[in-house]
């Protein structure tokens, strides 16, 4: 087995390349994978046909830089999210105006629907708020100790978790109080809930992470990362959890007797820090980019690297094909590239 | 926790620091930053604004976040807001020259300058280019006597700026500035009527300029001590007598001593008063035994009703050296003999201790020749460790053994950020360290740093 040569991990190369207007914040693929739209810092916004890249339609969306995009599960609408404030739905077709919610004067970090696809929640500043399919408000949750960092919904769509600064909450919509409050002094910078509901991490701002089970309570606190924890990511089975510190990815093995006293893999490829990670729908494989550009796709549990591409500018965000056929990154340049992943490698 | 940084090439974008109380003068110092030509694009963080560009800036508002750390420890302690509002910046195409950030009256400072620090990825991107305290004139005296943020908002300044100058008098200013600098004796000072200082002495001023700072305030690299004043007396045997009238503290400390041979000179009376200073003093009163004993430290107790007598016993003819904590002229003091004043052959005034203000001082240390890096580390790493909490801010410029370039450093607390200043060229190379905090020993901290040194 010995055939590479230029085609070997290094020789994979984009689909295509749009080149936009300045660093790209964010990337969301449309349910039915014919879209990829695009959020920029400087507030525009695109919608890419994924085929070719060809751009269906662009705006200025947003007066200051885009932090969050949405799409609602029938692929109807898109919600960005700004840092100025707004929160806007769009007609995914034409581009056409279709709502503007009121983020009360803070960066709207994060959009997220719910799984039954009947409400959104998004986090700007100490606040969710949660608005029905609609577009009528149905809850104005309670002031949090800091800016919301994270926010996710779980499967019964009545709660959401969310991270700040002490700790990560679960709320249930409508109500005013806390339902529970895994605290822990330190500032929570990124939040991931497992697909099947037992776990919810949260990293901090002082190189750690805690992992608590839903259903137990039982917390495990992970040390000794070498940065503040900015990016978590599950894969589809539960099984893995990436986390990514500086320039590392460790991933956490949650099979059998789960993380607790066992040594996590350690991914340590990336030169500079990690501004992306993500795993494969479907494969235990995971996608990390970061600002020395390079996307690197790697095998678990052996951590062989699959993939490496390397762009020429720091990469910013990436988002997989909703079935894990190709993969789309961001770059600091403002250039969108997409990049197709044969099933089996 | 220190972590020097030496990023040689300077890439990094300089930060300001706006602190002050309500009132000071901030908003209209913004205001002229944010509408003056000055050609640099800045970012400024406040506190009350949405996020609105205007021509050359960009107006951030930022809600306070302090972020301690689950270790306990505060000088990990950061601003979480600013945090995520730089790395934000960072990200935008359209870059600035530099940011400004306002805080609000009552912030302490550390938290905000320590973000610069603890931070890795800001750490990367910016550097804390100074901090400036804005103060109302008027009220300033009355703020640091009972608002610890006050004092702290001095003590971490690099830029002083007294605001609504105009409305005092000019001894008053004098006092204040004194004052001021008693506390910090690093920070320029400089004087506004509705903050009109030039804007170049608060944006981008380039870390700091120690050889400015001591043109400004030569006499704070002397050392301190513990008395004002020294006099030399030719006296004969007999009872002697102070008359004290009442001043501004209810003792008085004063030292006596013979001084026997002629070789003797200030510099060894000096030394021996010092150390003798340090002593527990001979607690006397008004109408007690008279002092006898030479070489032995007093404490005059002056509570009666003045003017106060105190007898001093003088056992031979000769030579005596008096050294008094604070000036004579401030509690009228007299010796007199036989009903006839004394008066000195000779006598010297010293720069006293500043021991009020929290105990907030300055002490400045310079060495000429080189410093071993590796040592100097060691000492700077421990002593923040150990008295990072009670060291407010050190500077400094070091000439390293085997660097041609000068090494210029700054700390916040614990925290350390250094980086490779200009050639020496022709210049003789020295070396000069500023200290400002709580309880500084002067005499340790130049042991120290004297071990640091290179034998020439």
């Amino acid at each position: 087995m010995k055939t590479s040569s230029k085609s070997g991990i290094n020789g994979w190369s984009p689909a295509w390349i749009q080149v936009g207007t300045d660093y790209v914040a964010v990337l969301a693929w449309s349910p039915d994978a014919t879209i990829v739209a695009a959020g920029y810092a400087d507030g525009s916004l695109r919608l890419l046909e994924s085929a070719a890249g060809t751009c269906l339609w662009q705006c200025e969306a947003h007066l200051s830089g885009i932090a969050s995009l949405a799409w609602s599960p029938d692929g109807q609408f898109l919600l960005s999210g700004g840092q100025d404030g707004i929160i806007r739905r769009w007609q995914a077709r034409n581009g056409q105006a279709a709502g503007q919610y009121d983020g009360l004067g803070h960066w709207v970090e994060h959009l997220a629907w719910s799984p039954d696809g009947c409400c959104w929640a998004a986090s700007a500043g100490r606040v969710v708020q949660v608005w029905r399919a609609d577009g009528e408000r149905l809850w104005h949750g309670p002031q949090q100790a800091s800016t919301v960092t994270g926010l996710a919904w779980l499967a019964d769509s009545q709660h959401l978790l969310t991270a700040a600064y002490g700790g990560i909450c679960l709320y249930r919509v409508g109500d005013h109080q806390t339902t529970l409050h895994y605290d822990r002094k330190g500032s929570f910078l990124s939040l991931a809930v497992s697909p099947d509901g037992c776990h919810v991490a949260g990293g901090c701002q002082d190189a750690s992470m805690m992992v608590c089970n839903l259903e137990t309570g039982e917390r495990l606190t992970m040390s000794g990362y070498p940065g503040k924890i900015t990016r978590l990511a599950w894969d589809d089975t539960s099984r893995y959890l990436a986390s990514s510190g500086a320039h590392q990815v460790v991933v956490w093995d949650f099979s059998g007797k789960g993380p607790k006293d066992s040594s996590p893999l350690i991914l340590d490829r990336h030169v500079d820090r990690i501004s992306d990670l993500a795993f494969r729908p479907g494969l235990p494989q995971l996608a990390s980019v970061g600002l020395d550009g390079l996307l690197i796709l790697w095998q678990l549990p052996t951590i062989r690297i699959i993939r490496l591409h390397s762009a020429p500018h720091s990469l910013s965000c990436l988002a997989w094909h909703p079935q894990g056929q190709t993969l789309a990154v961001g770059t600091a340049d403002g250039e969108v590239r997409l990049l197709p992943v044969p099933i089996s490698p | 926790m220190s972590s020097p940084d030496l990023n040689p090439a300077n890439t990094r974008i300089p930060v300001t620091v706006l602190t002050g109380f309500l009132g000071a003068g901030k908003t209209t110092l913004l205001n002229r930053i944010l509408t003056e030509h000055h050609g640099q694009r800045i970012a400024v963080i406040e506190n009350e604004f949405g996020e609105i560009g205007i021509d050359q800036a960009l107006v951030i508002d930022a809600d306070e976040e302090i972020f301690e750390m689950n270790n306990g420890c505060i000088c990990c302690t950061v601003r979480g807001d600013l945090i995520r509002i730089l790395t934000s910046l960072m990200r935008r195409r359209d870059r600035f020259d530099a940011v400004l950030i306002e805080t609000t009256g009552l912030a302490d400072p550390a938290p905000v300058a320590q973000t610069f620090f603890v931070d890795e990825e800001i750490a990367e991107h910016f550097r804390l280019d100074s901090i400036i305290t804005l103060v109302d004139a008027h009220h300033i005296a009355l703020h640091l006597e009972d608002s610890h943020e006050a004092r702290e908002q001095i003590a971490f300044a690099d830029v002083i700026i007294l605001n609504k100058i105009d409305r005092m008098d000019v001894p008053a200013r004098a006092a204040l500035e004194q004052r001021l600098r008693g506390m910090n004796a690093l920070a320029s000072i400089h004087h506004a009527v509705y903050a009109n200082v030039p804007l170049e002495t608060v944006l981008n001023i380039g870390g700091f300029d120690l050889n400015r700072i001591l043109q400004q305030s030569p006499d704070f690299l002397e050392p301190e001590y513990p008395f004002e004043w020294a006099g030399l007396y030719r006296l004969q045997a007999g009872l002697h007598t102070f008359r004290v009238q009442s001043g501004p503290d209810p003792s008085l400390r004063l030292f006596i001593q013979e001084c026997g041979s002629s070789e003797a000179d200030m510099a060894t009376w000096q030394g021996e008063a010092q150390a003798c200073f340090k002593e527990m003093p001979v607690q006397v009163d008004t109408g007690g035994n008279p002092l006898i004993e030479t070489g032995c430290l007093y404490e005059l107790a002056l509570t009666a009703t003045p003017p106060m007598y105190f007898d001093w016993s003088v056992t031979t003819d000769g030579d005596y050296v008096l050294f008094t904590e604070h000036h004579p002229a401030e509690f009228d003091i007299i010796l007199l003999y036989g009903g006839k004043r004394q008066l000195p052959l000779h006598e010297w005034v010293f720069k006293p201790d500043h021991r009020h203000d929290d105990q907030i001082s300055s002490v400045g240390l310079t060495a000429e020749g080189d410093i071993d890096h590796a040592r100097f580390n060691n000492w700077l790493g421990e002593l923040l460790r150990e008295k990072g909490m009670d060291i407010f801010r050190a500077k400094g410029i070091l000439s390293i053994r085997g660097q041609d370039k000068q090494l210029v450093f700054h700390t916040v607390h614990m925290l350390m950020d250094s980086q490779t200043g200009q050639s020496w060229g022709k210049a003789s190379r020295h070396n000069q360290l500023i200290f400002i905090g709580r309880n500084l020993d002067r005499v340790e901290l130049t042991r120290g740093f004297e071990a640091c040194r290179v034998a020439p």
